[in-house]
């Protein structure tokens, strides 16, 4: 709370002038002002990482669940109240379980830190759960707790995931080194050369999906192989983790250098990053995202009246075009708010429709615009981005960006 | 000198006594006219204890404001719809063709009734009153409609994937505005009121000139509603389950039209 010493009116911290009479605040009013909380960048959590029950897999509610991280984790701190949902009666087991690392069969793995044997991080930095000391996966969810801290002393560096350790037996998978939680992203390991992949017939292709992990580094990549690639929750150790992954997802197309992607009727969906400042259409029924909601895009049919000629009664819809709901379920939505033909701005803190609660939204997010009968979403330079879902076959360029069931993935070309 | 106190015969200038058919002195016939004679009505006199619907707002208001638009009901019973009935409101298509009926019950009071119209009969509420979900109700030039809240379907598949939702707060109740052709407008989910108007409110209508600032809201106790007009300058009108006594300054919304009632005592 800023007092404005002019007229003694209450602001907000982050406010810089005056409700009341717009003169200039002081930036530190009087008791202590919070600082103003910018946007994280992609997958810092937007205030502390709450401190989260054990996900049935992991990743669901834990810390460094980002902007792509478990809808369930609330960023603000008990603001939604729902509870991550309970594990769906041991659907799979966690991945690394089953996997008996065979001696020396952590050949992907990073090495260990000091002659004296690895060490394993007590507290698992994916989910926070308690581990005995000698364990090398998380018992929660599987998460590799390798540490690779350089002298033992830096905080708990998210390690590679815990698919890691099945490096070797999948010729198409690279693990990565993990890169400390202050090292710049990626200054990966030079990936083994995947000149001599073995047994299957399968060509692998130029073009890899790289993880994106929630605080920005990456996480392992898959090559895609030429031809179609399924691709979704049993299909690769990349993705085994992700419980909002369907069991076969999606569809990559690999012809040359040109990969394409199409949804398979996924639960979740599979959602692009549109380009910043650039206007993408949305049509009737198109989802797309911004932090961690969901919105669907209802156009207006035009108004019709009853068999004897009655019109049903209700405000003016001259001027709507539409409505955007937040959606909460397969056929269940939330609030909604309609679309008027001047268009609407989003945000956490500026425009007409806001998510104070959500951190992953930007203070001014997107806008949608009306223009010739045409509803445009532009992202304005959010730091999350904007993402809408895939309908049909997309096709998709190195450097794209997208959001399957929780995880950010970035395609490669060459 | 005094005025003849009965007809004068046009033929010879008698005066003949009231209810005779002929002249007494020359036999002339009166007219017909004069036989049947009786005392006009005036039209906008009424019987005490009944009631006129003057019409504040819709067809046949002009802009005079002297020149009220009047429905007498002295009858006992009185249709209103856009093509039947007494009352009629041809130009207005969110009336149904036969819509309401007002009418006089045995004990002489006036009752309005639903007669199965699409769009219903709303009266302004003069205390917050109790509603229920699927009631509907008017502030300015908006509808709402009071919804449950909507069952969950974010459970996880059968194979075990998880359903990504929105973040979402826990509501017990939601408040829809309702569009032209029953289409739905805002949504607003919400746990314990909701509060509408057109500045500073849970669902704010900053282009609706007969908004109030602060104009009414809803509250949820356990399963209870109340909707109560927060002192609003134009009032809030709640649709009525088939049909409800009036009295003397009711508003009653049928379609467009906005009726006042005024019984004389």
């Amino acid at each position: 709370m800023i007092i404005c010493p002019k007229c003694s009116k209450e602001n907000q911290d982050h406010y810089k002038f005056c409700l009341g009479c717009g003169s200039e605040l002081p930036k530190d009013g009087g008791g202590g002002a919070k600082p103003f909380n910018p946007t994280p960048p992609a997958g810092v959590p937007a205030q502390r990482p709450p401190a989260a029950p054990a996900g049935p897999f992991g990743s669901a509610p834990a810390a460094p669940a980002g902007p792509f991280g478990a809808p369930t984790a609330p960023p603000a701190g008990g603001g939604f109240g729902q509870a991550p949902p309970p594990p769906a009666g041991g659907g799979f087991a966690p991945v690394a379980a089953p996997v008996a690392p065979a001696a020396g069969g952590f050949g992907g793995a990073p090495a260990a830190p000091a002659a004296s044997g690895p060490r394993f991080l007590a507290t698992c930095p994916q989910c926070s759960s308690p581990n005995p000391g000698n364990k090398r996966f998380c018992l929660t969810c599987g998460f590799d707790l390798t540490d690779n801290s350089p002298a033992g002393a830096a905080p708990p560096a998210p390690v590679a995931p815990p698919v890691a350790p099945v490096a070797p037996v999948a010729p198409s998978f690279q693990p990565v080194a993990a890169p400390p939680v202050a090292a710049p992203p990626a200054p990966v390991a030079p990936p083994p050369p995947v000149a001599a992949p073995p047994a299957p017939a399968a060509v692998a292709s130029a073009v890899r999906l790289t993880l994106i992990r929630p605080d920005g580094t990456e996480g392992g990549t898959h090559t895609l192989n030429e031809g179609a690639n399924r691709i979704g929750r049993t299909t690769a150790p990349l993705f085994a983790n992700d419980a909002y992954l369907s069991p076969t997802h999606a569809t990559f197309t690999v012809r040359g250098t040109s990969v394409t992607i199409r949804d398979e009727n996924s639960l979740n969906g599979v959602y692009l990053r549109v380009a910043a400042q650039a206007a993408i259409e949305v049509g009737n029924g198109d989802v797309f995202r911004i932090g961690q909601e969901i919105l669907k895009y209802e156009a207006y049919p035009p108004v019709g009246t009853e068999a004897d000629g009655t019109e049903r009664q209700g405000a003016q819809i001259e001027g709507l075009v539409g409505k955007i709901s937040l959606v909460i379920g397969r056929e269940t939505t939330g609030n909604a708010f309609p679309i008027p033909v001047t268009g609407l701005f989003l945000g956490r803190e500026r425009g007409d429709i806001l998510f104070p609660e959500d951190g992953y939204v930007s203070g001014l997010h997107a806008q949608l615009t009306v223009a010739g009968g045409k509803l445009t979403l532009t992202d304005l330079n959010s730091s999350n981005g904007t993402y809408i879902r895939a309908r049909g076959e997309r096709p998709l360029q190195s450097g794209d960006l997208l959001l399957m069931g929780q995880q950010l993935f970035r395609v490669n070309v060459g | 000198m005094e005025q003849a106190r009965s007809y004068v015969c046009k033929n010879c200038y008698t005066p003949v006594p009231q209810g005779h058919k002929f002249c007494g002195r020359c036999g002339t016939s009166v007219p017909r006219e004069i036989m049947a004679a009786q005392t006009m009505l005036l039209s906008k006199m009424l019987e005490p204890g009944k009631a006129k619907l003057v019409v504040i707002k819709g067809e046949g208001v002009s802009s005079d404001p002297n020149d009220e638009t009047v429905y007498l009901l002295g009858g006992r019973q009185h249709v209103t719809g856009r093509t039947q009935g007494q009352i009629v409101f041809e130009k207005d298509a969110w009336v149904s063709p036969r819509h309401a009926n007002f009418y006089y019950r045995e004990d002489g009071k006036l009752i309005v009734k639903d007669e199965g119209s699409v769009n219903g009969v709303y009266v302004r509420l003069r205390q917050p009153v109790e509603v229920q979900p699927g009631d509907m109700f008017l502030a300015g030039e908006q509808a709402f409609r009071l919804e449950a809240a909507p069952r969950e379907t974010d459970q996880a598949e059968v194979d075990g994937t998880y359903f990504y939702s929105s973040p979402k707060r826990p509501a017990s109740f939601r408040v829809a505005q309702v569009l032209r052709g029953g289409l739905t407008g805002m949504l607003i989910n919400a746990r314990d009121a909701v509060s509408i108007g057109r500045d500073g409110c849970d669902m704010n209508f900053p282009n609706d000139a007969f908004m109030s600032g602060r104009h009414c809201k809803l509250e949820a106790a356990g399963s209870r509603f109340t909707l109560t007009d927060t002192g609003s300058k134009n009032g809030t009108y709640v649709r009525i389950r088939n049909e409800r006594e009036l009295s003397h300054g009711d508003y009653v919304f049928i379609g467009h039209e906005l009726l006042r009632v005024d019984i004389s005592a």
